[in-house]
């Protein structure tokens, strides 16, 4: 079986021959030691990978808020009122439609 | 710089150990043909750990390669506290299972790619006799591959490098407790698609 049995554990393992190690393809050192020399590019820079996973999110999550923002300050301003008065008043601006809708008919 | 025989999991031989000493003292001076020897006589290691991790391919090919970079880069900072074997194996896994969780924050949490490698085997009782020692080994190698990352590192190091529960423990941060029930779980798994190959008890098969 392969796989060391310390007395107390439960043994588990595979059959004689299955954990026979696989290995990389040929030439694996040369190509690390290519690496390696060339200075390895690919190494993620700890900078850059705050920046592709913390802030550039943050940053695209600002701006569309702000978008939306400035989306509803242009809905606003187009029918006379502002958009923090759609925003905040929408009820009342509703009960008011509504008692004018009711004159109107009466 | 001195090249002697690879090392075997968790038992590195006294001379493995003194080679991996000279070599580490003059990699750290800048002889990068004392560095190739290391890689040389441990990428073995290296990639039992990887392939059992990732499976082979390219993406194994790579993290093996990132285990040595990282290697190269802490040359200067490990000291010697644990073998060089032991820490080329904890990079190793660490490597292992932050690939296989971006992999899972990726494409395979919508498709579930790690699951579908169990998907063509059919649990059996005669898989023995009916493979040879070779298809046996990928056979396993990839139910391995299908058992989630947390249980695969226990299963790839416990019981295909050969590491004691306690190492296994130490190179994966956790309990020892936790070890055994992983071990537990990921057999009683294994079992149901490899029957036979998996051993439960001393001497017997289920």
């Amino acid at each position: 079986m392969k796989g060391n049995h310390n007395a107390g554990e439960p043994s588990v393992g595979f059959a004689p021959g299955i954990g026979d190690a696989p290995r990389f393809r040929a030439g694996f050192s040369d190509r690390v030691m290519t690496r390696i020399r060339l200075g390895d590019s690919r190494q993620e820079d700890p900078a850059w990978s705050l920046w592709t996973t913390r802030l550039f999110p943050g940053v695209a999550a600002c701006a569309f808020g702000l978008a939306l923002l400035m989306a509803g300050w242009n809905v606003g301003t187009a029918d006379g009122s502002s958009w923090q008065e759609k925003l905040f008043h929408l009820p009342q601006l509703s009960i008011e439609n509504s008692l004018q809708l009711q004159e109107g008919q009466s | 710089m001195v090249d002697r025989t690879e090392s075997q999991a968790g038992t590195p031989s006294p001379a493995v150990e003194e080679a991996d000493q000279a070599d580490l003292a003059a990699a750290r001076e800048g002889n990068m043909a004392a560095f190739e020897a290391i890689v040389r006589r441990h990428e073995g290691l290296v990639a039992a750990t990887v392939i059992g991790m990732l499976g082979s391919g390219p993406d194994a090919d790579d993290a093996g390669q990132e285990v040595f970079i990282r290697l190269h880069g802490s040359l200067h900072s490990f000291r010697g506290d644990a073998k060089l074997g032991t820490y080329l194996t904890r990079i190793a896994i660490n490597l292992c299972l932050d690939r296989l969780r971006a992999r899972q924050r990726g494409l395979g949490r919508f498709l579930r790619l790690e699951q579908d490698e169990f998907g063509d085997l059919e649990p059996s009782r005669n898989l023995e006799a009916e493979l040879d020692a070779r298809e046996r080994a990928r056979l396993v190698r990839r139910a391995v591959r299908g058992l989630r990352p947390s249980r695969r590192a226990v299963v790839v190091l416990r019981l295909l490098q050969g590491y004691s529960t306690l190492e296994t423990a130490q190179l994966l941060g956790i309990p020892k407790g936790t070890v055994l029930s992983r071990l537990a779980r990921a057999a009683e798994e294994l079992r149901k698609v490899l029957g036979p190959l998996v051993f439960t008890a001393e001497g017997e098969t289920s």
